[in-house]
């Protein structure tokens, strides 16, 4: 390193070729031959086989076994299997409805008066399936009369046009609407249900009162045994408010405008 | 060791200076520029967690934007624009290749620092995104991306072209660094804002590029520029050279590996951050490594580390880096993990690494790098070597507090008796040394951009008076 | 030129590896997670088992919180408050009161704009709507925290907020009702009203709350921490 013309002091200095030169060879002669025995290589070997054996017994026994829901290091996946019991319609429905329906409905199902109509008694709770189904599915717009008094708003759609629940939902808070607060209408199946949805899935328009008792198909048979139970039961409902005349009645010309149909 | 190349060296490291000497100027004077700012909102930032209404008013100074400007000046001002300015020096150096293009390499540079500029004024008036260390609106991320690449490309073709057959190891860090730079910003620009992944994988994504912004193009030019310097002024070779092959392999694959220690604990499958600790342990081989490349070195050779200017900084900044190294691998260890997350270990953390170890390697570069451009040296040393002096007193002061704070934090998060109320006003004392370090450091920066600044307006006024003279015979 | 190739190579492989292995790999494994119709209850005979149907987990957010969660991103909150529940061994988080159970993956699968958050120097806010409901409570703390918790290092967000005259000393509808005897209450006649950005900020906070159960995440403990 003789460069003395330099304005800087850099005779102190490695210049870069010099760098480059001294460390090519350093790399040929491995290692300074002054030092005669190196530690550090032969210690940087065992220390790389100590941190491959540890890691590879840390991954495997704190790895969660790769598994995406495996977040405790201490994780083992266990075979033993979650019993899966069905909930019956009525569960699944109360929950649907605590979630969907009491804000207008209210908790108690009777609505508010003028604004919202009642469920509890209501003809078009515990009439046709049909009609139900379809008020679920699209919605419903415009008048209606419930147990004699005139509600005019908008029932939203919960079919896949709108918030798009599934047919087992729609069941259950169908079938959850029939049986509680004292109604005793039948379960809504979800089989039911899924028929009604192939049909009225497509429909992207709400319903009016008057179109839904149009083209109705025949009820389903309820697969229990206690059908006709349910069916007299229904009658007697029917027959019991007769004070509520008005509902009652179109409800039944709805039915009978149905049947002429058919 | 006899130098044996064509012609006189001299007049190819003449050429070599000259092709670049615009550019580098250019970015040696954002980067100061850059930093200035960033120390003046760290200051800002620092003032706010003594009294939180400080600067309160106004919407663009709130705590979150300040961080978010601080983080951005730091990565994308100050870091990018240093590296711009030593890493194609170096380069170019090594390669004995003047760098072609040199006009481009300015072009590009004006682009970055108005990207840069539009990605503080977005942040200001609160287009920042959720993402520290990647707050810059989403919509400059291109701009940075095709400054970027007019400028990197530059360094590989350097590479490229070398014109002796040595390939030295400061030469992998920098290639390495330039080529991995643009691909994380990529992957961390597609996967959070071009294309948004949903949920926790954008936390992964962002663990991922956050580790290997500061891993894999911050700490490779920084090693490259260390391997470079250490020997070059401290007039030795490096210790165990032979290792340092193995060194930058284990360093680069177990480093980009390690960054998902970031979730620890976190909602994520378990075995992405097992994976990450393994590998963030086994950091202890090439940081040995390190220690006797570059420590080891120095040592040797105490007597010139002693005075020299430059030297200072880097050997200052490798122990940092080699320190910084030990906590990282300690912090990845769960049990401690479990003290240190969420407090402001972390912030320590990465102050440590941009400050401690990048900022004063770079600081010792520039102090080699202006002199040796301009061929005009400091008169006195007194105002450098005092930079060196306040710089690392307020880093010190700063790691302290920080590390100090998060210990604390720690102990307490883990005393579900103490309110969060409690906790935060416990840590006043600490907050209070962390802005006596963050005011010794915005100090020491000013100094640092003084003394640069002013050594290049001597070097003008010297000029000026025979310029002529001094355009026929750069030798001089 | 040998070596240049293989440095190149070794630079190719050294990302990708980490790409690869962290992640595509976790996209492959969490891309694909849906919101869930199974849940883990208690039965009656105090049992655990997995139950179909329910509602969907996680549920969306509404447009105002939404909004609320972008004003979150933009003014820096995650800079100081995290949005994860840890294990109870890691820091006590459900013993405080952050969460009924620990966050995992599906939690966030509607999220974008992540704010799982590194640093607590205030405190976790995963499921602050059920621990402070009051929607007053929130604006007062947002428009000057010393307000609510004397000696917070938050800062104040006055920008957030306008104050008006009023004409009488009758309270406006939305206004802040401060303590009886504030320093920081505005004089008689004047009132702080918060804008539409910071209702919908607190709109947003009032709706965290993770408390329901995933097949992969049990609620564990029930009370809401006191």
């Amino acid at each position: 390193m003789t460069q003395e013309n330099k304005d800087l002091d850099e005779s102190k200095e490695l210049q870069d070729d010099a760098i480059q030169e001294i460390h090519q060879n350093l790399l040929k002669d491995k290692e300074l031959p002054k030092e005669g025995f190196s530690f550090l290589p032969i210690a940087l070997i065992f220390l790389f086989a100590g941190v491959c054996f540890w890691g590879g017994i840390y991954i495997v026994t704190h790895g969660g076994e790769f598994r995406w829901d495996g977040y405790h290091p201490d994780f083992v996946a266990s075979d033993k299997s979650l019993s899966i019991p069905e909930k019956s319609l009525f569960e699944i429905g109360e929950k649907v409805f605590i979630a969907q329906c009491v804000q207008c409905h209210q908790n108690d199902g009777k609505g508010i008066a003028g604004v919202y109509p009642p469920l509890v008694e209501s003809s078009w709770v515990l009439g046709h399936q049909e009609v139900l189904a379809r008020i679920l599915i699209n919605g419903m717009n415009g008048k209606v009369v419930v147990l004699g008094k005139t509600y005019n708003g908008n029932m939203p759609a919960f079919g896949p046009s709108g918030l798009n629940l599934k047919p087992k939902q729609i069941a259950g808070v169908l079938s959850y609407i029939r049986q509680e607060w004292g109604n005793a209408g039948s379960d809504i199946t979800e089989d039911t249900m899924k028929n009604y949805m192939a049909m009225y899935n497509a429909r992207t328009t709400p319903w009016t009162s008057e179109e839904l008792s149009l083209n109705l198909s025949p009820e389903p048979e309820a697969p229990s045994k206690d059908t006709d139970i349910d069916i007299s039961d229904d009658n007697k409902m029917l027959d019991t408010h007769g004070d509520e005349d008005h509902t009652d009645s179109e409800h039944s010309n709805m039915i009978l405008s149905h049947k002429e149909h058919s | 060791m006899s130098v044996s190349s064509a012609g006189s060296p001299h007049d190819s490291l003449n050429t070599i200076d000259n092709s670049i000497n615009k550019a580098v100027f250019y970015f040696i004077l954002s980067a100061i520029t850059w930093l200035a700012l960033s120390s003046l909102l760290g200051l800002i930032g620092g003032i706010k967690t003594v009294i939180p209404s400080f600067l309160s008013t106004n919407e663009g100074f709130t705590f979150g934007r300040i961080q978010a400007m601080l983080n951005t000046t730091l990565l994308m001002g100050w870091c990018s624009n240093a590296i711009f300015a030593v890493a194609f020096w170096i380069m170019a150096r090594l390669s004995s290749t003047p760098i072609k293009h040199g006009g481009i390499l300015l072009i590009a540079g004006v682009i970055w620092n108005i990207a840069l500029s539009l990605a503080l004024i977005g942040i200001f008036i609160g287009d920042l995104t959720a993402y520290s260390w990647m707050e810059f609106p989403s919509y400059t991320s291109g701009i940075f991306l095709l400054a970027y690449t007019l400028i990197a490309v530059w360094g590989i073709v350097t590479y490229r072209h070398k014109q002796n057959d040595y390939s030295y190891v400061s030469q992998w860090y920098i290639l390495g660094g330039l080529l991995w730079f643009p691909w994380i910003f990529v992957i961390g620009q597609f996967f959070i804002n071009w294309v948004p992944v949903r949920g926790v994988l954008q936390s992964i994504v962002h663990a991922w590029y956050i580790n290997n912004v500061f891993y894999l193009w911050l700490c490779p030019i920084a090693l490259g520029a260390c391997y470079y310097f250490i020997p070059k002024l401290s007039n030795t070779a490096i210790r165990s050279y032979h290792l340092s092959a193995l060194a930058f392999w284990t360093f680069v694959l177990f480093a980009s590996w390690s960054g998902l220690t970031y979730l620890i604990g976190g909602p994520v499958p378990v075995w992405l951050t097992t994976t990450s600790i393994v590998f963030a342990v086994s950091l202890i081989i090439p940081a040995l490594i390190f220690y006797t490349n570059l420590i080891g070195t120095a040592l040797s050779s105490f007597s010139q580390f002693k005075n020299n200017l430059a030297l200072k900084f880097i050997i200052f900044g490798s122990a940092a880096f080699i320190l910084h190294l030990f906590v990282k691998m300690g912090l990845s260890i769960r049990s401690v993990d479990a003290l240190a997350h969420f407090t402001m270990i972390y912030e320590a953390h990465h102050w440590h690494l941009i400050y401690g170890f990048f900022s004063m390697v770079f600081f010792g570069a520039f102090y080699y790098l202006v002199p040796t451009l301009l061929k005009h040296s400091y008169k006195s040393n007194v105002l450098p070597n005092f930079n060196f002096v306040l710089s690392a007193l307020g880093i010190i002061i700063l790691l302290v507090a920080l590390y100090g704070a998060g210990w604390q934090q720690g102990t307490q998060f883990a005393n579900a008796e103490l309110s969060f109320l409690q906790i935060a006003n416990d840590l006043t004392f600490w907050m209070q040394l962390k802005l006596v370090g963050l005011t010794i450091l915005f100090i020491a920066n000013l100094l640092f951009a003084f003394n640069v600044v002013a050594l290049l307006l001597s070097k003008l006024l010297d000029v000026l008076p025979n310029f002529s003279n001094d355009e026929i015979n750069p030798n001089t | 030129m040998k070596h240049f190739s293989i440095l190149l190579f070794g630079i190719f492989i050294v990302l990708t590896s980490s790409f690869l292995g962290l992640i595509s790999s976790s996209l492959n494994q969490l891309g694909g997670l849906k919101q869930s119709t199974e849940s883990l209850e208690l039965d009656d005979a105090g049992e655990l088992v997995l139950v179909d149907g329910d509602p969907l987990y996680p549920m969306k957010l509404s447009g105002s919180s939404e909004q609320g969660h972008m004003e979150y991103v933009k003014l820096g909150c995650v800079n100081c408050h995290s949005q994860q529940v840890r294990r109870e061994e890691l820091g006590n988080d459900l013993q405080r009161g952050f969460g009924q159970r620990v966050s995992v993956p599906r939690d966030f699968i509607l999220q974008s704009n992540m704010v799982l958050g590194y640093s607590r120097l205030g405190p976790d806010l995963s499921s602050v709507g059920s621990r402070k409901s009051d929607l007053n409570w929130h604006l007062m703390h947002l428009y000057n925290p010393q307000i609510t918790s004397p000696g917070s290092l938050m800062p104040p967000f006055p920008f957030l907020f306008e104050t008006i005259k009023i004409s009488e000393v009758a309270a406006t509808s939305g206004a802040l009702e401060f303590p009886e005897g504030s320093p920081y209450a505005p004089e008689n006649g004047i009132a702080i009203i918060p804008s539409r950005r910071a209702v919908a900020l607190v709109e947003y906070l009032l709706n965290l709350d993770i408390n329901y159960n995933l097949p992969e995440a049990v609620v564990t403990k029930n009370d809401t921490g006191e």
